[in-house]
């Protein structure tokens, strides 16, 4: 129960971001080598796109994303590594990756093979930050609807359980609300 | 149609209009000998979940990291309610047979639920002659004005569902979730005396009452359910709030006023028209304050 308990906050960690890169490698590795955990993140990372509006791809599109994404993006599992700086020719500078990026490039090439991971993952640190924004709960604005969520909401409540109300009660909660 | 959408397991898609808005779902519901699961999940925008597991309901909005959960012990669906004693409502409503109509490749007889009144919203509903789950379902003004629609897309009925389908677990709500457990706080009879209706319209009359908590930060209010035994109107008196001005808003189907009673704030608001929200907040007077009007 207790390996269960913690693979369970694994995964949430990973699918928050809140991993060190060094655990990440580690979570990386155990999926890997677990089908059933694997199709379990695999669902996971499919909502969490989904409430990002990230198109979900089919699985074959994911290795060409990411080969895409390696050449364009710093993979976000980066350490704070030192980055050399080398000159070639007249001025001009030429900038070395560390050789940590190339091994982990590699693992994320792995973690395609999963299905939607990748995407996720070669996202850039700046673009998790303003991810991780989206999960605070936002303004309400001073409509209606936002006014009287609250009291909307328990009147729909109380109504279904006193088995009144014909009507779509859950379907109003599901329902999109736009922004 | 209210025991086979209890009874029956099937998997639906249904497309649900309302303010000019449509949105789609996919209901799941898996009756077995001794359980029941039904899911309800948005199939566009942000991904939201309903879940109810014999009396247990659990709402999921992972785009604001909020869940919501409670018990629930009524037998209505998740996809629509509808009373269990329907004789109770004949006072007020008439049900008349309509037309039949094939929806989803299905064919399906409409019954229609007609107030005798302008106090309430008339109700059509299409039911599946084989089935007899919902294909259709309209909300509708006097006018005939639409205000909410449900139109079954695809009905599997006692295919596609499994017990597997029904057990896939949510993402783990761990300590960055607002899970919010909805039980009504402890009553006395002040509190229940403290809000008394007069004139109330024909049909309508006080139901049940709950003193719950509400808001950020939370605050308790007074709430008070009124039915005709269809529709229901929601009374709140907080005392916490304050408001200088009357005020009415519409959202779809529903309709609110808000007016300040003594020291305290008075809600009313549910699934009838505006005429009918007003007149139950004219004929409501509040223990300790002076009848308004």
């Amino acid at each position: 129960m207790r390996d269960v308990v913690q693979v369970e906050e694994m995964l949430s960690a990973l699918i928050d971001g809140e991993l060190s890169p060094e655990e990440t490698s580690a979570a990386l590795e155990k999926i890997m080598s677990d089908a059933a955990l694997a199709e379990r993140w695999r669902r996971y990372e499919i909502i969490r796109q989904a409430l990002h509006g990230v198109p979900v791809a089919p699985r074959n599109e994911i290795g060409s994303r990411v080969a895409m994404a390696l050449q364009t993006e710093p993979t976000i599992l980066a350490p704070q590594a030192t980055v050399r700086h080398a000159s070639g020719g007249h001025g001009t500078s030429r900038i070395a990756a560390p050789r940590r990026w190339v091994a982990i490039a590699a693992s994320m090439a792995a973690v395609a093979l999963l299905a939607t991971f990748g995407v996720q993952l070669l996202q850039s640190r700046s673009h998790i930050t303003s991810v991780a924004a989206l999960f605070q709960t936002p303004t309400e604005a001073a409509t209606p609807h936002a006014l009287l969520a609250d009291y909307l909401d328990m009147h729909n409540d109380l109504s279904y359980s006193a088995g009144t109300q014909g009507s779509l009660r859950y379907a109003r909660l599901v329902s999109h609300v736009p922004r | 149609m209210r025991h086979a959408m209890n009874s029956a397991s099937y998997e639906a898609t249904v497309v649900y209009w309302k303010e000019g808005q449509i949105d789609t779902f996919s209901v799941l519901n898996h009756v077995g000998p001794h359980m029941r699961r039904e899911r309800l999940i948005a199939l566009n925008g942000p991904l939201r979940e309903i879940r109810r597991e014999n009396g247990e309901i659990t709402c999921l909005f992972p785009d604001a990291r909020k869940a919501l959960a409670g018990k629930k012990f009524d037998a209505n669906s998740l996809l629509l309610s509808v009373p269990e004693k329907l004789d109770a409502i004949l006072p007020f409503y008439d049900l008349v047979m309509g037309e039949s109509e094939r929806v989803a490749d299905r064919a399906g007889q409409w019954v229609q639920v007609v107030p005798r009144d302008d106090m309430r919203y008339r109700r059509n509903f299409l039911i599946d002659i084989e089935t007899r789950l919902p294909l259709k379902y309209e909300l509708r003004q006097a006018t005939g004005e639409v205000l909410e629609q449900m139109v079954v897309v695809r009905l599997d009925p006692q295919q596609g569902v499994s017990q597997s389908d029904t057990e896939d677990q949510p993402p783990p709500l761990g300590g960055s979730w607002d899970v919010k457990v909805r039980a009504a706080l402890p009553q006395s009879a002040q509190d229940q005396s403290r809000l008394s209706f007069q004139s109330l319209p024909a049909g309508f009359h006080p139901m049940m009452f709950m003193r719950e908590e509400m808001g950020s930060p939370p605050r308790q209010v007074n709430h008070v359910l009124l039915t005709d035994g269809f529709s229901s109107v929601s009374v709140y008196f907080d005392e916490t709030e304050v408001m200088e001005k009357p005020s009415v808003a519409r959202m779809g189907a529903v309709n609110s006023y808000r007016r300040r009673a003594g020291n305290g704030l008075l809600t009313v608001l549910g699934d009838v028209p505006m005429r009918t929200i007003r007149a139950v907040a004219k004929g409501i007077s509040i223990a300790d304050s002076a009848k308004h009007e």
